[in-house]
């Protein structure tokens, strides 16, 4: 028995054999197919992505006295030495801290979920919990650098464009939200049942 | 209501379950629900409104108690979607430097993203902020629309699940505070003029968290099931 991921119907289930919800008519599986690897797949990718994502300038500033190009870490020390402590601490938390996080967050829920670790399930689904909280509020220095891209095009004086971090920066944004989508929590109680069914 | 200070808590719980009761249609008594986060099995009784149901193994929320009838949600969903639409149609912020001004509005930015060849993240900002909820508002108030007729068809079974799809992908309250972020980094650079859909987003983030308390397993409790036999 289990519950329609979608709709929450709870019905009888062949583990292995695909079936559709009687409700909703989306596909119904005893637990989310090939979680996984699709998820690791995915976090690896988002790893590999993080370097350029920090390394490639966000935003490149042409001015008449030269070009200017500013990575993440560059946007927050500029916020930091010009007084707006909130704001470097805000961004800093969103665009750093938070992918980083989520990261290391969701690695080690892969891992303890392949070692089949029964492990404290409670404190590590409370852990997925807040990695799906907070996944999205990485993409802020996203939308900060499609408005000021938009806004500062002055002609003559000064002209911002998006940099290749920027793409970089999006994927691991998009990479690390699929692969906590396709992670199940309930792998991490599965183990856990099976411990406590022995003893 | 007055209350009484020998307020005995536990004959009020019994007359309230005693409402319950007599409210609920008798096969709603109570539910079978499977944990989605751990998968527990367990009986749900029907909840009060704004009550909510935590899982008995790992404390997920599993149900929760309706917030919105479907009628007054519905001209909720329709005043949120002209706030939308404002927010949309109007700059954001216009900036002055020196004589020179230059404004932009939401899909402004996503063409600026698209001119600069950032087709990725042009794209990446138009779904989650302009597509995304959009679509979901759309979809929401056309599906509490045809709530009394059309339950039953496809289209609303399908509309349903689009809305669920849609919604951990838009980032309207992200796009806020980024607009904030925005305003203090030119700030000293230039005169900033806050615009009409500077403030029809403000109140926009508010609105669609009103539009996320609503439970869309309270519209699937509608949907019969499909016969077994086809």
């Amino acid at each position: 028995m289990t519950g329609c991921h979608v709709c929450g119907l709870v019905q009888r289930v062949t583990p292995g054999q695909a079936a559709t919800c009687p409700r909703c008519e989306a596909r119904v599986h005893m637990r989310k197919p090939d979680s996984l690897s699709r998820s690791w797949a995915l976090l690896l990718a988002a790893y590999v992505l993080y370097i350029p994502a920090n390394l490639l300038p966000m935003m490149v500033t042409s001015t008449i006295f030269g070009v200017q190009q500013d990575t993440i870490m560059s946007g927050v020390v500029l916020f930091w030495t010009s007084g707006s402590w909130m704001l470097a601490v805000i961004v800093f938390t969103a665009s750093i801290l938070v992918p980083l996080l989520k990261l290391f967050a969701m690695t080690y829920l892969l891992l303890t979920v392949g070692r089949r670790s029964a492990a404290e399930p409670e404190s590590r689904t409370r852990l997925y919990r807040i990695v799906e909280l907070i996944g999205r509020w990485s993409m802020l220095d996203v939308f900060v650098v499609a408005l000021v891209v938009a806004l500062v095009q002055i002609r003559s004086l000064a002209t911002i464009t998006a940099g290749a971090g920027t793409t970089a920066f999006g994927a691991v944004v998009v990479l690390t939200l699929l692969a906590s989508r396709c992670f199940d929590s309930r792998l991490i109680w599965d183990h856990a049942r099976q411990e406590n069914s022995h003893d | 209501m007055p209350i009484s200070p020998t307020h005995d808590s536990a004959a009020a719980v019994a007359r309230q379950h005693d409402e319950h009761v007599l409210e609920a249609p008798p096969h709603t008594v109570q539910t079978l629900v499977a944990c989605h986060e751990c998968d527990e099995l367990q009986y749900l009784s029907p909840l009060a409104r704004c009550e909510v149901a935590h899982c008995i193994r790992c404390g997920a929320t599993i149900a929760e108690g309706e917030r919105w009838r479907p009628e007054p949600f519905a001209a909720f969903v329709l005043t949120t979607l002209i706030v939308f639409l404002i927010a949309n149609a109007f700059p954001i912020v216009s900036l002055q430097v020196q004589g020179s001004e230059t404004q932009t509005t939401l899909f402004g930015a996503v063409y600026t993203l698209y001119d600069q060849h950032q087709d990725f993240i042009a794209l990446l900002v138009l779904a989650t902020t302009i597509a995304f909820p959009m679509l979901e508002l759309a979809l929401m108030f056309g599906v509490l629309l045809t709530l009394r007729r059309f339950y039953a068809t496809r289209w609303f079974r399908l509309s349903l699940r689009l809305i669920q799809a849609i919604r951990p992908w838009k980032m309207i309250e992200v796009f806020m505070i980024g607009v904030l972020v925005t305003l203090v980094k030119l700030w000293s650079i230039a005169t900033i003029i806050p615009g009409v859909a500077l403030w029809a987003f403000a109140l926009l983030t508010f609105m669609l968290g009103g539009v996320a308390m609503f439970d869309p397993a309270q519209l699937w409790r509608r949907v019969p099931l499909a016969d077994e036999a086809t």
